[in-house]
Order: C-alpha cells, then sequence, then structure tokens
C-alpha cells in the first residue's frame, strides 16, 4: 500500500507527465486494438471469399507476387478436375492440378492417363539429364520407382518435379502434380479455355483471387506499418522515460539516500509504467469493447502493457545504477 | 569507554587522479557532535557519504555498530542506511510536488518493518513547527522550513547517526540558529551528529572540531 501511495502522490506531483504516459499508452493501444482489428476482419473476409469457391471452378492464373499462405489455401479448395497456373516469369509457370493428361502436356511428350494406377509414384523428368527417358517407363531414382509421367525440355530433373503432395508413407496421388510447364503451354490453355467459353468464369475466379490477394496485401502492408509505428513509439517512449530518468535523478538519488535498494528504484519506474500503461487502457477498454472481441481486447491489453513495459526497461535499469552521492553532489 | 558507533580506520577515497581522502582514522561515539570544517572541495561531503553508506572506501575498513560495512552487499547497506541513518541536506532534496507529510513518510517507504520504531511523523512535525503545513506542498515553504522538513525526515524513527551536509549553508542568520538549536536538541538525545560546514558558527554546537589537510583529518581548536 505504502508503494501504490507514493507512485499516486508521484502521480498528483507531476501531472504532465502522467497524462502524457497515459496519452502515449492509450495511443500504442488504440494501435495495436486497431492493427488486430484489421488482421482479424481481414482474414475473416479472406476466408468467407475463398470458401464461396464455385462449384464448377475452373483454372486459375495467378500472377506473382501471390501469398504463400494464399496459394496453398486456393490449392486446398481446388475442386476435383480443375488445375490453376502460377506464372514465376514470361519463360516459366507453376501449374498445380489434378488431372494428369491436362498437367503433364508439356513440351516434349504427354502421357495416356489410363497408364497411371491409383497411388502409384510418379515423376517428370529432364529430358537434358535423362535423353533416353519415354512416358510410361519406370525410372529408379533413390531407391524408390517412379512411373515416368512426362519429359520436358527445361531442365527438369526428378528431384525438382515430385508431386507436392504425397500420401502418408511418400507414397504420391498420380493425380495431384506439380510440374513446371512453359508459360506459353499454361496461356495456351488458357487460350484453349477461353475458346471453350469459360472466360466468365476465368474472370470471375482471377476476380475473387485478386481481392483475396488484395487482402493479403492489406495484411502485409499493415503489419509493416505498424512495425514502423511501433518503432516510433517504442523510441517516443525511450524517450520519454529517459528524460523522466533525468528529471528525476536527484530524486532517485534521494531515494537511495533514504535507503532505497537499486532494485527498489527499477521496481518503482517499471510499477509505474505498468499501473501508468494499464489504467488508461483499462478505460479504454469500453470503447474497444464495442469494436473487437474480448479475446482481442485481453490481447491488446497484454500487448500494450508488455510493449511498454519493455520500452521502460532500460531506463530502469540505468535509473537504478546512478550512483547515488555523486547525484546528490550534482546538485 | 562505550563502543563507537562509527569506526573508520584508514580510510582512502579517490577519484581518479585526485585523492581525497587518505588515512582516516575516525570513531564515533553516542552524543558525539563532530563538526567537519573546511572549505569546499576539502573531502567534507566524501567523508560524509562514506558514512552514510553512500560510497565505498577503496581501502581500508568500515564499521558501524561493530558491523563491517565493506563485507555487506549493496542492499544490505541500503537496509542499514534505511533503519539507522538520517541524512540532511544544504539542497534540501525534497520532492517539491509532495506535501511536507508526504516527504517526510518517504522515510517509511524503504524502512524495513522491523526498523519502524513508532514512527510519528505529526508529533515530530508538532516539535518542528510545521504540524499546520503539514498539507502544503514542498515549493511554497521558505528555505528555513524545507530545512526543518529535512531534518524532520532524517530524524523519523530516530537514527543511530544523523549527517548534516552544509545544513545552514542556505539559510539566513535566524533559521540558522533555528536549525542549530534543533540539532542540539537531536545531540541531547545521544544521537551521534557529523555536520559538514565551513561556517565557523558551529564550533559552539560542536564536541569535536575536525579539519582537513591533504586529506587527512585534523583536530582543530575553536
Amino acid at each position: 500500500m505504502i508503494i501504490l501511495r507514493d507512485i499516486l502522490i508521484g502521480w498528483r506531483a507531476r501531472p504532465l507527465q502522467t497524462l502524457a504516459l497515459a496519452g502515449l499508452s492509450l495511443a500504442v493501444s488504440a494501435l495495436i486494438g486497431l492493427g488486430l482489428h484489421i488482421l482479424d476482419r481481414t482474414a475473416r473476409e479472406t476466408d468467407q471469399l475463398l470458401s464461396a469457391w464455385p462449384a464448377d471452378q475452373s483454372t486459375l492464373l495467378l500472377t506473382p507476387p501471390v501469398d504463400p499462405q494464399l496459394y496453398l489455401t486456393l490449392l486446398r479448395r481446388l475442386p476435383e478436375g480443375e488445375w490453376m497456373a502460377y506464372k514465376m516469369d514470361s519463360d516459366t509457370a507453376w501449374v498445380e492440378g489434378k488431372l494428369p493428361e491436362r498437367a503433364f502436356q508439356g513440351s516434349g511428350s504427354t502421357l495416356p492417363p489410363d497408364l497411371i494406377q491409383r497411388g502409384e509414384p510418379v515423376a517428370l523428368v529432364s529430358s537434358t539429364s535423362n535423353p533416353e527417358a519415354r512416358p510410361g517407363e519406370i525410372l529408379q531414382h533413390r531407391g524408390q520407382a517412379f512411373r515416368i509421367l512426362g519429359v520436358g525440355t527445361l531442365g527438369l530433373s526428378v528431384s525438382r518435379m515430385i508431386p507436392v503432395r504425397s500420401q502418408p508413407g511418400g507414397r504420391v496421388q498420380p493425380d495431384h502434380l506439380l510440374i513446371q510447364q512453359p508459360a506459353t503451354e499454361v496461356e495456351k490453355r488458357i487460350q484453349d479455355l477461353e475458346q471453350a467459353d469459360r472466360l466468365t468464369l476465368l474472370d470471375h475466379s482471377a476476380k475473387r483471387v485478386e481481392a483475396a490477394a488484395g487482402f493479403q496485401r492489406v495484411k502485409r502492408s499493415l503489419a509493416a506499418l505498424t512495425a514502423v509505428v511501433g518503432l516510433l513509439v517504442a523510441v517516443l517512449l525511450q524517450s520519454f522515460y529517459q528524460s523522466e530518468i533525468r528529471e528525476r535523478k536527484s530524486e532517485f538519488a534521494l531515494r537511495r539516500s533514504l535507503g532505497a535498494r537499486p532494485a527498489d528504484i527499477r521496481n518503482q519506474i517499471l510499477l509505474e509504467a505498468l499501473l501508468g500503461s494499464t489504467c488508461p487502457v483499462l478505460l479504454g477498454l469500453g470503447v474497444f469493447l464495442l469494436y473487437l472481441n474480448p479475446l482481442l481486447v485481453l490481447l491488446t491489453l497484454c500487448l500494450t502493457v508488455g510493449w511498454i513495459l519493455l520500452c521502460a526497461t532500460l531506463p530502469a535499469l540505468q535509473a537504478a545504477r546512478i550512483p547515488p552521492g555523486e547525484a546528490l553532489k550534482g546538485e | 569507554m562505550t563502543t563507537p558507533r562509527v569506526q573508520l580506520q584508514q580510510v582512502h577515497r579517490s577519484f581518479g587522479d585526485i585523492t581525497v581522502l587518505t588515512g582516516i582514522d575516525l570513531e564515533i561515539h553516542p552524543g558525539d557532535r563532530i563538526v567537519l570544517f573546511g572549505p569546499s572541495g576539502c573531502g567534507k561531503t566524501t567523508l560524509l557519504h562514506l558514512l552514510g553508506l553512500l560510497d565505498r572506501p577503496d581501502r581500508g575498513s568500515h564499521h558501524f555498530q561493530n558491523q563491517n560495512c565493506g563485507g555487506l552487499s549493496e542492499p544490505a547497506r541500503c537496509t542499514l542506511r534505511a533503519a539507522e541513518i538520517g541524512m540532511v541536506f544544504q539542497q534540501f532534496h525534497l520532492l517539491p510536488g509532495h506535501s511536507v507529510r508526504d516527504n517526510v513518510n518517504l522515510r517509511l517507504r524503504y524502512l524495513p518493518k522491523r526498523s519502524r520504531r513508532d514512527p510519528e511523523p505529526d508529533s515530530l512535525l508538532k516539535q518542528l513547527g510545521l504540524y499546520e503545513r503539514r498539507h502544503q506542498p514542498i515549493r511554497v515553504l521558505s528555505g528555513g522550513e524545507k530545512q526543518r522538513v529535512c531534518v524532520a525526515r532524517a530524524l523519523l524513527c530516530e537514527p543511530s547517526l544523523l549527517l548534516a551536509d552544509e545544513p545552514t549553508g542556505n539559510l539566513d542568520a535566524a533559521n540558522s540558529d533555528s536549525i542549530r538549536s534543533l540539532f542540539e536538541q537531536v545531540a541531547a538525545k545521544a544521537i551521534p551528529v557529523v555536520v559538514a560546514t565551513h561556517d565557523t558558527r558551529w564550533f559552539d554546537f560542536a564536541t569535536r572540531i575536525l579539519g582537513f589537510e591533504k586529506g587527512r583529518l585534523v583536530e582543530r581548536h575553536p
């Protein structure tokens, strides 16, 4: 109680500094709260957008940059029998899909789909390193037998072209593959689709993915912005505490002369920071509760208080090291 | 012969190349009224800070109530300082936004519970004529009143040693006399008082006057 009373008296004696700290704490919590709110909303809207994937969804052409998380989400939601392409540059594109007869129409050769047994390990091979390889043949690689699905001319190798998804135990689903094809091939596929009067659907998908990618971009920008603003606020808070320490140097020296241990000085500053940041944030919780769910409010409170304590730690340690004799003489 | 409350033996203290104190031997007994006399920079404040456990000597031993202070950890020295030593400063070192009573009570914050010997800040404030102003902030007090608050803070819970660094350095003659008579009352309770000053008017108060010569203590006579 005596410590709390001491802190309260100190706040009353320094109203401007106390208000400044309260304002800064509120600003930090508002920033964190807003950031969390936007992230939460973005995630929910992205999810909503992607969950509305049409059942007859067809080919998608994604252009970089595409968030890896979004790419995997799209892949997971890719309907049976469809594929999508991720254009790497003007020459190459990744194609991912579930129809080998489509996915493996590479530049070299094609493979009759009825040749593949379900669950059989499959691979694409490079015509450069395997000039003799033919589709349908068995290739031994690292002690495992792969059915050659296609032979490419773009420097494809077995190790690079192992299908992305495998069943437990390393078994590969032959109907779900990741391959590398010339971009022109992908574009050609899309042209085929356009001719097949599926352009509308393609546009629709592209817009949907574009929107989802937009959310991802917002997320990234927000994270970057929060980091920059957070750093600025941290510098501001650090300066605030440093100037507090400078101004109160003789007070700390006096406290030391009255018997305060270095740890008492450090703890006093940290306790002041803890109470000084928690009180205004708790007062502001009512406003936050209108916009955020309780979990996010709690997270905001913890992050704010943690952040402010982190900023106060170095100045608190410096204050604890002030030699009392010198500080008293300095006055 | 009583056991000395404080005993310094062959104490040295220097700051960089400057030797401030050298070969200091000093014993302080209950009821002693010691005046450390000398010009600014002679080492008075440094010796007071050593006696007040605010600083450590480079060499030599320092015993407080038979306890070897050199072997104590910093927290233990702080506890000893809080419980046993009262300090009065020329610059008062009061918290200006705090009230008179809060400044006096600040001493309680760091006192170990076992050392809180019935603190009665109000009766102390009455004795020092500050009771009526107990709720007022320090900044509205005169210099003499501020120094009395400083003395009240130092005397709360009856320390075993009272140290004062130029306690009347910022006061006029009337206030200086008042502070001196206050110190007389403290010394009458067998609390040893050490005053560092360059004011010769303190000579009447002293039972011992110690001067400084090249960092060494020398006995002086008024």
